[in-house]
This record gives C-alpha cells, sequence and structure tokens, in this order.
C-alpha cells in the first residue's frame, strides 16, 4: 500500500471512530436539553465516558502526527488539519466535562456546534485524502 | 568501479526504504487496531446505556395517559359506534393518521432548553412505545366493556380499534411529555 494510502485509510477509520463517538454526544445533548437530565447521574457518568473516548481519539492522532513528522510520512501533508482537530477535540472534551453541572443552553449550543463542526473537518479531511491517494 | 559502488549503495538504500516502509505498516497496523477497539467499546457503550432504554415508568405513563384518553368521556363507546359506519381503507388512515399524530407531538412538544437542537434518532422508539401501548390499551378496554371478544370478526375489531385509538395516543403523548417534567 502506498503512504498516502496508509493516510487515507488513517483518516478514514478516524472519522468512522468519530462517528461513533458523536452519537454518544448526540445522546447526551439530548439528555442535557431536556429538565430530566440533571437529576441524572447517569448524565454525569456519560459525560466522562465521552470524555475518555476523547482522550484516546485526541493521543491516537498526536501520535500519528509524531510518527508523521519523524518518518516523512504522508499524514504529515494533514498536520494543520490535524492540530485543528486537536484543538477542537480540546475544547469539546472542556464543555463536554463542565455540561452534567451546568446544563445550560449556552453550553448544549457549545457541544452541538463543535461536534458538527468536528465532523465537517473529517469528512473534508477524509475527501482530501482521497484525492491526495 | 564507481558504477558498481553506486549500484551497490542504491541497493542498500532500497532495503533500507523498504525496511523503513514495512516499519511504519506495522505501526499503522497498530494504530487502526487501537482506533477499531476504540470504536468497538464506543459502539458497545451504545447499547448499554440506561439513558436509552425505556423504562418501567415510561409504560405506566404511556398506558394511564392512553386510559385517559381512551375511558375519559367513555370516547371507547363513540369510537366502537363510529367503528361500524367506516370502511377499512378510513380506518386503515387513521392507524397511520394517529402514528403521525403521536410523532409530531412528541417531535414538536416537550420542554427544551435549546429549541432549535433536536435529535432525531431518539424520538422513533418513543413513537413506538406510546403507538404499541396505545393500541394495547385500546383493546384491552374495549374487551374488558365487552365491545370485543374471542369470537367477534377482525374487521370489526380493526375499525373499532382504529377510531379510538387517536385519543388514545394524544393521551399517551401527553403523559409521556408532562411526565418528564
Amino acid at each position: 500500500m502506498t503512504m498516502s494510502g496508509v493516510a487515507y485509510l488513517y483518516i478514514h477509520k478516524l472519522r468512522v471512530t468519530y462517528a461513533a463517538i458523536a452519537m454518544k454526544i448526540d445522546e447526551l445533548i439530548e439528555h442535557l436539553n431536556t429538565i430530566e437530565a440533571s437529576e441524572h447521574d447517569d448524565v454525569r457518568a456519560l459525560a466522562v465516558r465521552i470524555g475518555i473516548f476523547l482522550d484516546r481519539l485526541n493521543y491516537s492522532i498526536m501520535h500519528e502526527m509524531k510518527e508523521g513528522k519523524s518518518m516523512n510520512h504522508a499524514l504529515f501533508e494533514f498536520k494543520d488539519t490535524f492540530l485543528a482537530e486537536l484543538a477542537d477535540i480540546r475544547k469539546l472534551k472542556e464543555a463536554i466535562i463542565i455540561a452534567p453541572d451546568h446544563p445550560n443552553a449556552e453550553v448544549i449550543r457549545r457541544i452541538h456546534t463543535l461536534s458538527a463542526e468536528l465532523t465537517d473537518e473529517l469528512k473534508k479531511q477524509e475527501h482530501a485524502a482521497r484525492r491526495v491517494g | 568501479m564507481p558504477f558498481i559502488k553506486s549500484t551497490k549503495s542504491r541497493s542498500q538504500l532500497e532495503e533500507k526504504l523498504l525496511l523503513e516502509e514495512k516499519k511504519i505498516e506495522r505501526m499503522q497496523v497498530k494504530e487502526f487496531e487501537d482506533l477499531e477497539a476504540l470504536r468497538a467499546e464506543v459502539k458497545k457503550d451504545s447499547t448499554a446505556h440506561p439513558l436509552t432504554r425505556i423504562t418501567t415508568s415510561d409504560l405506566v405513563r404511556s398506558t394511564i395517559g392512553a386510559l385517559i384518553g381512551t375511558v375519559g368521556h367513555f370516547a371507547f363507546f363513540y369510537g366502537v359506534e363510529l367503528g361500524e359506519k367506516i370502511t377499512i381503507g378510513r380506518a386503515t388512515f387513521l392507524y397511520i393518521f394517529s402514528l403521525v399524530v403521536a410523532f409530531m407531538f412528541m417531535y414538536y412538544s416537550g420542554f427544551r432548553k435549546v429549541k432549535e437542537i433536536r435529535i432525531f434518532r431518539f424520538i422513533p422508539i418513543r413513537v413506538a412505545v406510546v403507538y404499541i401501548v396505545s393500541l394495547v390499551v385500546v383493546v384491552g378496554t374495549l374487551f374488558l366493556f365487552g365491545f370485543i371478544d374471542y369470537t367477534t370478526h377482525f374487521e370489526l375489531i380493526y375499525k373499532a380499534v382504529a377510531t379510538t385509538l387517536l385519543l388514545a395516543v394524544l393521551g399517551a403523548s401527553t403523559a409521556d411529555i408532562l411526565g418528564k417534567e
């Protein structure tokens, strides 16, 4: 497999994995958005679990970037978009962790927007990787 | 001589590159496996989460709402009377209409902090529960009050249930929404 083919495959896997996490984020938004959410300890547990999933995704991207840098990997071409994604994941995680304690409209909107933006970024990145590959 | 030397160094370089590529491939496979494992874990988590389950209190709430809609003002009595006058086609339309009403009612009503954010995927399961509970309540009520029994013709049951279902669905949907608040 060519290096750009590997890059495409990685980005595809990354997008698919985030799509699964995004479903959990939707679930969290749904519960935060209704009044019963604040009464549930499960919402807090869900937020923590999503935070862990996002951390693992973050680690995977950082690891991939490091490898790309040291080995002149094709993935390094996507350095800028990876950096943007890392920043978005961090912001998203921060919003998700505080959400159960502050389930207000502003926080819910922020999580929803960041998650949608990240999904879009990953789709665009996958599209670009497919073109290169 | 220099030609042999350069061929040798080229083959060494190729070998080195090949080794490097294999190394990357091995690391990549591990990275892919890690991502795959993460995805599997997230998906597994989706099915196990208690908040997406329909609880007993949801069922009880819908049943009480459907009962109020059906038995209140003896609506089922008029439902049976109307059922005798309508065609199978109209009855079928009423079944579909009741489902649409339940969906619209639950989708557009209810307390939400951010009105514009609605996540579609959680609505169908609740609508299905409300609809099925309403059907069971209507059939049960008609059976309890002696309008239908084991000998009643299916067509009559079908039409009588169709005319009462809308009220039951409205009652159950209201209870589902109000119960949360």
